[in-house]
């Protein structure tokens, strides 16, 4: 596995169709990688963090031996779509009507 | 050590009066009213026990009230007592206006 | 063992004997059935009597306590960093990002999520499932009815109750409004009331953003339009105050109480200048006052209100309300406690000339004048139990009006964004919105804003919210519906042509007046000539007439078509009364 391959597949996703941002957070909330900027990243990695471990948290909780794999985020504007690992999250923004601006 | 016979005695005219004006204060010229009887009944009774506890002789008191619509029943009523005839007594009252009859018996026993 | 105990009690202390014996059975009443009493029974079968066969319900209200709550902030900064990373140094955090990057756990992970990621997105650009059908298939042939919602209630924080006479908007934006409190109920002003009025902010009915405190209430607070920090007051004494928000609660600048009003100085208002420090004030004393806040000593400029224009203010009408339009700045307008309505000319040399037409108006004090934002030769007024639209042309009268109402209105203003629409105010607690255009007999909209009178109401700029004011202090914020507060397709030409039929209509009425008034002096004048004699009869007549009471003469008329009637009636009875005797003995003949 090497760097080029991990930005490969960054490059790649970001290439779809609607995907407006991509974001990597690691385990404490801190943002390793993203295609935003700043603030927005600090704010989304920062929320999403809290949300996701509380949503596992849920999953767990009903079931402990079920876990969560995926969380999806429907809003009017975009599709937040959350990738949790036991280190990192991988946070995908994309638009569910093209064109739309972030906020 | 015995008292006044008029103070110990079951005195049947003084309490008939009696009863006579608590029926004309609770009832007086009011036509037959379904839903007033129960207040009327109830009114007769208490003003007739009112006024025999205020003569203060040594009573008990036994006060019914029956009322009935004039509407061509008859109504017949008895009693019966194993008392002391001598102090004891009991007085009935029969009164009625147009649309109604109101009976009241007061049982006496003396103490 | 056994144990005794031997107890002597005399018998005569026992009571009297008992010596009961059998009383025989007695027959108390006997009352035998009686048929004839029976017989004023009906016995009825079937019997209607209605059941309700529901569960009984009984209503009950509770109030609960109001929660107040109070905004206060945190400042948060990133955290989550390793000790020794500082997350302000953006060295820092680019190398210790770096580092994660090249972490083997790291790179297997985002890969492998990556995937996971993928899938899902291309899952959503392969079919969209929330895709919402017929989305473009909006029916535009309904259209929304007008509403309006209630977004905030701003309570006087003060445990007297005293009336929010005034509101005026924030100039920048709908955040703040300044409301001026005052009872001006005739003698009910307590002497131990509180003066304060307050600036409140929009997003917040908890606790006012500033506290005005003047020497006497405010009954008037207005922003400058050019300085949004000053605002100017008029106090129930007669004094005007200016405030600076910068500056605190206290005024910054009053007038002297020798050069003021002498009665409540109930409108403020801005004037346009290069300054922006000029604005009038008026009060019921009858004058009209000019001043610059920069020197407050001295009123500019001032005008007695005289109806005899000659500045005597013994005979000066007392002013409710302005009028002043920044597009207009040598004219403005006063409403009158007497009901009129006067137009005036600052240019103006002497106070005749600056009095330049007083209308006829309402039967009572005018509470609110406002020229039309569109059309300023069209201007609305408010007073008695309607609204009335005037146009400048019109002297005599105005051209369009409302019905009257049941409660008194107390205060108007049109929208700032519709040319036909305009917002009364009522004392039952009634807020109504007028859309002239689509009908003129109702309100298009009536909102019942609180149960006790609205005293005023104010628009803010852009048409959608308004706020009003009660009789115990309770501004509430209202907010209208799309539909009210954006212009319609050519409105503004409808509107006008409106305005200009009425004018046209109302012109020919004048017109016509003037004629049979013409005609009548004419006649008048004619009296003298040939027809001398009728003319004298028809004024014999005329004499007789009026000699006698109407009302007596009615009852005369009345009576007297009774008794012909009744005459009438008679006759008829007799007769057929006659005829049938007629007939028996006829029949009784026959049979003979």
């Amino acid at each position: 596995m090497s760097v080029s391959e991990v930005e490969e597949t960054i490059k790649r996703i970001s290439a779809h169709k609607g995907v407006m941002g991509l974001i990597v957070v690691n385990s404490e909330g801190i943002p390793i990688k993203t295609t935003l900027d700043n603030s927005t990243t600090v704010q989304y990695a920062g929320l999403l963090h809290h949300l996701t471990s509380k949503a596992r948290s849920v999953v767990r909780d009903i079931d402990p031996q079920n876990d969560l794999t995926f969380l999806r985020i429907r809003s009017k504007k975009h599709e937040i779509m959350v990738a949790p690992d036991k280190e990192y999250l991988l946070i995908v923004i994309q638009s569910s009507d093209t064109n739309q601006p972030l906020h | 050590m015995e008292d006044n016979a008029e103070d110990t005695t079951f005195v049947v005219d003084e309490v008939s009066t009696i009863i006579k004006d608590a029926i004309e204060g609770s009832i007086g010229g009011n036509a037959y009213q379904q839903n007033k009887v129960n207040s009327w009944t109830s009114s007769v009774v208490e003003t007739c026990l009112n006024q025999l506890t205020k003569l203060g002789k040594p009573f008990k008191y036994i006060v019914t009230c029956v009322i009935m619509q004039k509407n061509g029943a008859g109504l017949h009523t008895a009693s019966s007592c194993f008392w002391d005839n001598t102090t004891d007594g009991s007085c009935t009252v029969r009164w009625e206006n147009k649309t109604m009859y109101c009976i009241v018996s007061v049982f006496g026993l003396s103490i | 063992m056994e144990i005794v105990y031997v107890y002597t009690k005399k018998r005569s202390e026992f009571g009297r004997q008992c010596n009961f014996t059998d009383r025989s059975a007695e027959l108390h009443i006997n009352i035998m059935p009686e048929e004839s009493e029976s017989e004023n029974f009906i016995a009825k079968n079937p019997i209607d009597i209605g059941v309700q066969v529901s569960k009984e319900y009984s209503e009950h209200e509770v109030n609960t306590i109001r929660f107040e709550t109070e905004n206060r902030s945190i400042n948060h900064v990133e955290g989550g960093w390793p000790k020794d990373v500082n997350p302000l140094e953006p060295e820092q955090t680019i190398r210790y990002r770096k580092k994660v990057e090249k972490d083997e756990l790291y790179m297997n992970t985002v890969v492998q999520l990556g995937n996971v990621m993928e899938h899902v997105i291309k899952q959503n650009n392969a079919i969209d499932i929330y895709e919402t059908y017929f989305d473009d298939m909006t029916n535009e042939e309904v259209e929304d009815l007008p509403t309006a919602k209630t977004i905030n209630v701003f309570r006087d924080p003060n445990p007297v109750q005293r009336t929010a006479n005034h509101i005026s908007w924030y100039i920048d934006g709908p955040k703040k409004i300044a409301a001026s409190y005052c009872n001006l109920e005739f003698k009910k002003a307590r002497s131990d009331a509180c003066v304060d009025s307050y600036i409140w902010d929009v997003e917040n009915p908890n606790k006012p953003e500033l506290t005005l405190k003047p020497i006497s209430p405010l009954v008037c607070i207005e922003f400058n339009p050019k300085d949004t920090h000053v605002l100017v007051g008029g106090c129930y004494n007669g004094q005007v105050c200016i405030f600076d928000t910068r500056k605190g609660s206290q005024p910054v600048e009053i007038s002297l109480i020798e050069k003021s009003h002498r009665d409540p100085a109930y409108k403020t208002m801005w004037v346009q200048s290069k300054t922006g420090s000029e604005f009038f004030s008026s009060s019921t004393d009858g004058q009209v006052l000019w001043w610059d806040y920069r020197k407050l000593q001295d009123p500019i400029e001032t005008l007695i209100l005289d109806r005899e224009k000659k500045g005597d203010i013994k005979n000066a009408y007392g002013a409710m309300s302005l009028e002043y339009e920044s597009t207009m700045p040598t004219k403005f307008m006063v409403g009158t406690e007497q009901g009129y309505i006067i137009n005036c000319n600052r240019r103006g040399k002497s106070d005749a000339e600056k009095i330049a037409h007083i209308y006829p108006g309402h039967y009572g004090p005018v509470y609110a004048l406002q020229r039309n934002p569109f059309f300023p030769k069209n201007f609305l007024t408010v007073g008695d139990w309607t609204a009335r639209i005037w146009s400048e042309e019109i002297k005599e009268d105005c051209i369009m009006w409302t019905k009257f109402h049941m409660s008194y209105l107390s205060d108007a203003q049109w929208s700032p964004v519709r040319p036909g629409v305009f917002f009364t105010t009522k004392m039952d607690g009634t807020l109504d919105v007028w859309d002239f255009l689509f009908k003129q007999n109702d309100p298009t909209l009536n909102i019942q804003v609180c149960d006790e009178p609205l005293y005023c109401l104010r628009a803010q700029d852009h048409g959608r919210l308004i706020a009003t004011g009660s009789q115990s202090g309770t501004i509430t914020l209202l907010e209208l519906s799309d539909n009210l507060c954006t212009m319609q397709r050519n409105e503004k030409n409808l509107v006008s042509t409106m305005f200009e039929r009425e004018t046209r209509r109302e012109k020919i009425l004048e017109g016509r007046i003037r004629e049979l008034k013409l005609k009548e002096k004419e006649k008048a004048g004619g009296i003298h000539d040939g027809a001398d004699k009728e003319k004298k009869d028809e004024n014999a007549e005329e004499a007789s007439l009026k000699e006698v009471d109407p009302i007596e003469k009615a009852e005369k008329d009345f009576f007297k078509i009774v008794e012909e009637e009744k005459a009438k009636r008679k006759k008829k009875m007799d007769q057929n009364e006659s005829n049938t005797e007629n007939q028996t003995e006829k029949n009784e003949e026959k049979q003979n």
